[in-house]
């Protein structure tokens, strides 16, 4: 019974392991905002100059000529390929008022209310969007 | 335990493929497939495209794109057709190398240069007109999963399937699957299935051909096949052409309704080509065809074709072969001669070592075997030879007549006249071994004939011939074996050099004088030289020869059909059945069968010691020899001494050509 218990954990980390692949798309426009969504039912669209983008739970319209990339990832913020999001940072609003400073952008993302930021390590600044 | 442990394995395969996170991009009815492990950062630019993984979307030309669990594979193109549309998949590492364009069920997939992994195309699905084209430098699969694609429009060409590749493609019809390709009757296409570089068959399906045009499956170099079984239903031309080299391994090959040869195999290149056998095959080009197993048929009609032909060598190591010729002759005006149909034929050397051959053909000048070089036949090889034609001639203008005389042959020259012989080889001939059987009825028909000199060694060969049973231009030399050789209308067995018989036992029936059992071509100086063996012969030996190692007698009072038991001494050598006895015929039109002169047509036999006949015998158990004709090791009960007076070999003739 043991090992069937064993076997069958072993077979649920593997299986949540890999269901748990890239919880978001990453949209990053050409000034360095990122638009993330839950790729859970996830399609777009291109209709004229904009990409329709819709999952189980939302709908946006970006257009097309400010987008720059898409990007599969795990981190809401999606921003892990331009900041650490271990390390402290700080949060401005788009006008560049200070927020307040957060031990690490998980504890920020959860912090904000829905909308657009600038967050800054010192070295490198960033626009994110919070939905 | 076990059980668990399969149900949990399978579980885990089962969510380990439906957890692939995949991007799909949808271009008209081109599906890519991106897993989301690999697209890494995708780049839109200037609003207009889109880079994911190096393949560049122009966005309004995308009408879709969804985040789904569809399992991904790698270096994988699925092309489904469905009536006159096709959806093609792709997968997204691969996509940046592949240019796809469709019109309707025709559907154009261009590798680029750039392709260092090898792509495997999955066809399936049914199309009314519909086709496969596709290009590349890099070797590639194609697979088809119960594809039925008949080609109409030659929209990118006018095959069903046509790779323009270089390269090794490998064929797979999937295991239990059937596959039918037809092409355009409206095309240019020199296949229904082509493949401009090396082919390799594998897998268990079934594929189906129909060439319209031209050839039902042509490659540009060698062809290969293991287990699968492929039909070529009917076709303007070959049913399958090849060059370099053809290896059949395993498998079926069924050729029905062909135009022209079932299987040709050429030299690629004449210039640099002759390349001689290579090990493992690597660049080799002789035109070589290698059969070592599985199983071709071969029905061909065409006037002059071959069920088998091949530019280089021929070699045959097992399997079972069946072809059937029905088609008369030809007259080639470029070389001005005459040609028949055959069985096989090679240009180079024939090597038989194995396989069973079962081998007929029944239009005029049709033959069963035919070689430029030397026939070898050797080991376990079962080769039966059926040609029932008449002889076709050729006036100096090259019109064709049908000959039934075989004395009226001896007026062309043979550039101008096809006879109608079981096997015709322009090399020598070795026999080693192996089992063969040959029957011809019609005129010229010669049983087993070389252009330069026969040997055997050892082996079964049991010749039942309208014309000379076996012939040889040069020396005809017998150091053992069992050989039976008939000859209806001429000789049992003719040396136009030397004939030495060393060993082995013949059992040799020519037709009425003055035709001979044993010819040797004395007229030129020639002669029949007798050391050893066992001969049992119905009609004469050639005059003049030269009897040593064992003593030689004769009876002419001896019963048709029926069995006599022949004694070296005391030791029964073997128990034989006599040829019905025939009335006797003239020079040039001599009696309907062997054993004819109204009875006084000699029984001869030679043994090492004495030998001493019996007749009228019974016989039980042993082993059965040339069609049942003869017995050896059985038991002889029965029967009355026969008195044998010794034969004395008169100087000179007869023993004609």
């Amino acid at each position: 019974m043991k090992k069937i218990v064993v076997l069958l954990a072993v077979v649920w980390c593997t299986w949540t392991a890999q269901a748990g692949d890239y919880a978001y798309l990453v949209f990053t426009n050409t000034i360095g905002s990122a638009t993330v969504l839950n790729v859970t039912g996830l399609t777009m669209n291109v209709e004229g100059t904009s990409l329709q983008v819709t999952n189980t739970t939302e709908h946006v319209s970006l257009a097309l000529a400010d987008l720059a990339s898409m990007q599969f990832s795990n981190d809401p913020t999606a921003i892990e390929n331009v900041l650490d999001g271990d390390k402290p940072l700080d949060v401005f609003t788009p006008l560049g008022l200070k927020i307040g400073r957060y031990d690490n952008l998980l504890q920020a993302a959860g912090s904000l209310p829905a909308g657009a930021y600038v967050i800054s390590n010192g070295r490198v600044t960033q626009k994110i969007v919070v939905k | 335990m076990k059980r668990i442990i399969l149900v949990v394995g399978l579980w885990l395969l089962a969510f380990g493929y439906l957890s692939a996170q995949t991007l799909n991009v949808q271009v008209g009815d081109v599906k890519y497939l991106f897993p989301a492990s690999q697209t890494g950062v995708m780049s839109y630019a200037d609003g207009t495209t889109l880079d994911v993984m190096g393949k560049v979307f122009v966005l309004s030309e995308i009408d879709s794109m969804w985040i789904d669990e569809t399992a991904v594979t790698d270096n994988s193109v699925q092309v489904a057709y469905s009536n006159n549309k096709t959806d093609v998949t792709v997968a997204g590492n691969i996509a940046k190398y592949l240019t796809i364009d469709q019109s309707g069920a025709h559907v154009s997939i261009v590798q680029s240069e750039e392709v260092a992994v090898e792509i495997t195309y999955t066809l399936s699905g049914t199309s009314a007109d519909g086709s496969f084209y596709n290009s590349g430098a890099y070797k590639a699969t194609v697979e088809l999963n119960n594809l039925t694609l008949t080609n109409v429009s030659a929209v990118y060409s006018g095959a069903a399937v046509h790779i323009q590749n270089s390269k090794r493609i490998k064929i797979k019809p999937l295991n239990g699957t059937t596959n039918t390709l037809v092409d355009a009757v409206g095309g240019s296409q020199k296949g229904c299935l082509y493949i401009k570089g090396h082919a390799e068959f594998a897998q268990k399906g079934t594929l189906n051909i129909t060439g319209n045009v031209k050839h039902g499956i042509k490659t540009g170099e060698y062809f290969t096949i293991k287990n699968s079984t492929v039909n070529i239903l009917s076709t303007v031309g070959d049913g399958i052409n090849c060059e370099q080299f053809f290896l059949m391994e395993s498998g079926k090959i069924t050729l029905s309704n062909v135009g022209d040869d079932g299987l040709q195999c050429d030299i690629e290149d004449p210039e640099t080509g002759a390349t001689g056998i290579t090990a493992d095959h690597e660049d080799e080009d002789t035109g070589n065809i290698y059969i070592s197993g599985g199983t071709f048929t071969a029905n061909v009609t065409a006037d002059a074709a071959k069920g088998m032909k091949s530019e280089g060598d021929m070699y045959i190591s097992g399997g079972e072969i069946a072809v059937t010729t029905s088609g008369g002759g030809v007259w080639d005006a470029t070389n001005l001669k005459a040609k028949a149909a055959s069985c096989l034929s090679a240009d180079g050397v024939m090597d038989i070592s194995g396989g069973t051959l079962t081998l007929t053909s029944t239009g005029a000048g049709g033959k069963g075997l035919s070689a430029d070089s030397t026939l070898t036949v050797s080991g376990s090889a079962v080769i039966t030879v059926v040609t029932s034609g008449q002889a076709v001639v050729a006036s100096s203008t090259g019109t064709l007549s049908i000959i039934s005389n075989s004395s009226t042959l001896d007026r062309y020259d043979s550039d101008y006249k096809c006879s109608p012989k079981g096997i015709k080889i322009d090399g020598d001939i070795i026999i080693n071994g192996g089992t063969i059987s040959v029957t011809t009825s019609g005129a010229g028909g010669e049983g087993i004939e070389s252009k330069k000199t026969l040997t055997v060694n050892d082996g079964h060969i049991t010749v039942n011939a309208f014309d000379d049973g076996i012939n040889s231009t040069g020396d005809m030399t017998i150091n053992g074996g069992y050989i039976f050789a008939k000859g209806a209308k001429n000789d049992a067995m003719d040396a136009n050099g030397n004939m030495y018989v060393k060993g082995g036992l013949i059992y040799a029936i020519g037709a009425t004088s003055p035709e001979v059992a044993l010819d040797a071509n004395t007229e030129e100086g020639k002669k029949l030289y007798i050391t050893g063996g066992t001969i049992i012969a119905v009609g004469n030996l050639e005059g003049g020869a030269q009897i040593s190692g064992g003593t030689c007698k004769y009876t002419t009072s001896w019963t048709g059909n029926s069995w006599y038991a022949l004694y070296n001494g005391s030791d029964l050598v073997a128990a034989f059945q006599t040829p019905s006895k025939s009335s006797s015929g003239s020079y040039w039109a001599p009696a309907a069968g062997p054993g004819g002169d109204g009875g006084s047509q000699k029984l001869v036999v030679y043994t090492s010691s004495t030998p001493t006949l019996k007749s009228n015998v019974s016989v039980s158990d042993g082993t059965e020899y040339f069609g049942g004709l003869a017995n050896i090791g059985g038991t002889v009960t029965g029967g009355s001494s026969v008195t044998l007076s010794n034969y004395t070999s008169s100087g000179g003739g007869p023993g004609n050509w």
